[in-house]
């Protein structure tokens, strides 16, 4: 049977807060995606407009890395 | 007998203008720059940029935005970000202050360390974005201003050169003197719609050039 004294535990709480947190990051990271596209559809610079929607995009890759990562091992 | 018409003998003095001749700063109307690199903050007749709203004949001439160095502050502060958790290791290690996080397991640092350096890499990626897209171009027909600020935020604000009435730069401060930028103002004839681009580089050169295109010298307040 589920033990529910466990639910407030500082641990189990600090690991449900991080993973909250992760979540809103990760959506946090795919809206600068999106300025970094409408920017560039605003002004391009040739390569290095290309350079800063990959950084962007790499940001998103990251934090869903790490939000998966936190899902599996917390 | 009283002369009534005299012919005018003398020779006319022609006016000579001792100021001394401002040199043309010589636009060229093709693209046939380079392209500017990641860090670019003065180029003329860039190659590969384009803007919205940007006509087939139209040719950018001057591409402008703030000095690199002033995000000298950002970037320090990243630098210290970046080595700051060795220095609270330190300190967790010297005092007590270490045994308040015991119930944290290794993992679950690992994941708090793995998102504090995605934090300090969103500060430094969304502050460089930042000075990135805050760019002022100058065509040969229009003035573009691009803002961008807070994530969120983004304004494109366009005007035709002939609705420039003036333009003036102001460089004060010991860093713009030494650097060589400063602030580029544009006065239009539209109400309540005046450019301005902060401390860019070179901006007497970029005054020179607007003013030439609007036919009036860049002046210096």
């Amino acid at each position: 049977m589920f033990d529910f004294s466990q639910l407030i535990q500082p641990l189990f709480i600090t690991k449900i807060i991080i993973l909250i947190v992760l979540f809103f990051y990760t959506i946090f990271t795919v809206v600068i995606y999106n300025q970094v596209k409408t920017m560039n559809n605003l002004i391009n610079i040739s390569t290095v407009s290309i350079i800063i929607e990959v950084l962007a995009i790499l940001h998103i890759l990251a934090a869903i890395s790490l939000f998966v990562l936190a899902l599996a091992i917390l | 007998m009283p002369d009534i018409f005299i012919g005018n003998d003398k020779p006319k003095q022609e006016k000579i203008n001792t100021a001394p001749k401002k040199t043309p700063i010589k636009l060229n109307t093709m693209s046939s720059g380079k392209v500017p690199h990641i860090l670019a903050a003065f180029c003329q007749n860039p190659a590969g940029v384009t803007f919205k709203n940007q006509d087939q004949d139209e040719v950018i001439l001057l591409f402008l935005r703030a000095h690199f160095i002033t995000n000298i502050s950002w970037i320090l502060t990243v630098f210290f970000l970046l080595i700051a958790p060795f220095i609270v290791s330190l300190v967790f290690h010297v005092t007590d202050i270490g045994s308040l996080f015991s119930f944290m397991s290794g993992r679950m640092n690992t994941i708090v360390l793995f998102f504090y350096y995605l934090l300090v890499f969103s500060y430094f990626f969304i502050n460089f974005i930042t000075w990135f897209y805050n760019i002022f171009l100058v065509t040969q027909k229009k003035i573009v201003d691009i803002d961008y600020s807070d994530i969120v935020y983004h304004n494109l604000a366009i005007t035709n050169l002939n609705l420039v009435q003036d333009v003036n730069f102001t460089q004060s401060g010991f860093f713009p003197s030494l650097f060589d930028y400063g602030d580029l103002f544009l006065e239009t004839a539209a109400k309540n719609k005046n450019f301005e681009a902060k401390s860019v580089p070179q901006p007497d050169v970029a005054a020179n050039i607007i003013g030439d295109l609007i036919g009036k010298e860049g002046s210096l307040t």
